[in-house]
């Protein structure tokens, strides 16, 4: 599974690293989506604002939702589905692979957005340091149950819509706790509740997606 | 079972090279495979374009390739010959020649007859969607 898993991972990074999509699309888009919050905001306002770290989140779930059909995409096209299927690759590695590669990209784009923030919604530098961490395992959750949710919607018409609307239930809890981990770094408070929802909403849709991404697959 | 749609099966921003050694290594093959495969197709030229950047017929030999890697037992090819000029069509008899002649099954879906007689000791016909003739 591991094997698999990180055989997956540096094809879809190699494809992403070859087409520049994450480099030349979806950041510049969502660093304009952050300027225009700031700007939106009134540029007085924005340092003083408790709105900074929901943005911040609104932001990367946008960018989240283009690299989930982005990643599903690269194996939509004609043919090379049912190829890869002949291959006979361990659907829970692909599962990981994939969750994995995603994880990398949103780690990428996410590390733009924070150094964003900081400039554009004047966020404090030392309390974006500190939620650094909570960042990185939201994002890593949402790379999970993006991947989960992206198998699900993939090859249907109308997925760039159906994606957001079945996916809601799933990145909406980790979308609270992080923005509350990243007030709380702001701000001061309870960092540590937070956190323990954010490790078993990964922990939930690791274990969802390596039981039921093959059924996914296959249907 | 291997499966060759006329479509291309493989990542279009993948180079000959990455998308066969993509394969190898699922398949746990030997990597010094991937070359010998790409030289019987001709594709050695290739080996570093994106497979996005091929033409039709060598997009059919990457299929090939990533065939003979997986080396299976029962070969499906849907259309085969589409979009290939006459050496194209020439270079697919002669593999799928070889094929047959190591004892593989090939079934080939085409709107025309095969050329050679020797690739179809059975043919069947189909006119909307039955069997008209068997031969």
């Amino acid at each position: 599974m591991i094997r698999v898993a990180l055989l997956v991972a540096a094809k879809d990074l190699r494809i992403e690293a070859r087409s520049r999509v994450l480099l030349w699309q979806v950041v510049p888009f969502g660093v304009m989506a952050l300027l225009l919050s700031g700007l939106a905001l009134g540029p007085s306002n924005a340092g003083h604002s408790n709105a900074g770290p929901g943005l911040f989140y609104l932001v990367n779930l946008l960018v989240a939702l283009l690299m989930i059909n982005r990643s599903q995409a690269v194996e939509r096209t004609p043919g090379t589905r049912a190829s890869i299927a002949t291959l006979g690759l361990d659907p829970a590695g692909v599962f990981l692979g994939k969750s994995l590669a995603l994880a990398v990209e949103l780690w990428t784009s996410g590390a733009v957005l924070l150094a964003g923030a900081v400039l554009f919604l004047h966020t404090a530098l030392h309390g974006a340091l500190v939620a650094l961490p909570s960042v990185v395992l939201v994002l890593a959750a949402l790379a999970c149950a993006g991947t989960l949710y992206g198998a699900l919607t993939a090859g249907d018409g109308a997925t760039a819509t159906l994606l957001p609307v079945l996916a809601l239930p799933a990145f909406a809890p980790l979308l609270i706790a992080g923005e509350r981990s990243f007030s709380a770094a702001l701000h001061g408070g309870g960092l540590w509740e937070w956190w323990v929802i954010i490790l078993v909403a990964l922990a939930a849709y690791l274990a969802a997606g390596i039981l039921l991404y093959g059924v996914l697959e296959e249907s | 079972m291997g499966w060759l749609g006329h479509e291309g099966s493989f990542y279009d921003d993948l180079s000959v090279r990455e998308n066969l050694v993509f394969a190898a290594r699922a398949l746990e093959r030997p990597l010094d495979e991937v070359a010998s495969v790409v030289d019987r197709v001709g594709l050695t030229s290739r080996m570093n374009t994106t497979s996005r950047q091929l033409s039709a017929g060598q997009r059919r030999r990457l299929g090939l390739a990533w065939l003979l890697l997986r080396r299976p037992q029962l070969w499906l090819l849907d259309e085969p010959y589409a979009s290939l000029d006459d050496e194209g069509r020439s270079f697919f008899d002669a593999m799928l020649g070889d094929v047959v002649a190591s004892g593989a099954t090939v079934v080939v879906s085409a709107h025309d007859p095969l050329r050679s007689a020797a690739l179809a000791p059975r043919t069947l016909t189909m006119a909307g969607g039955r069997i008209v003739g068997d031969s």
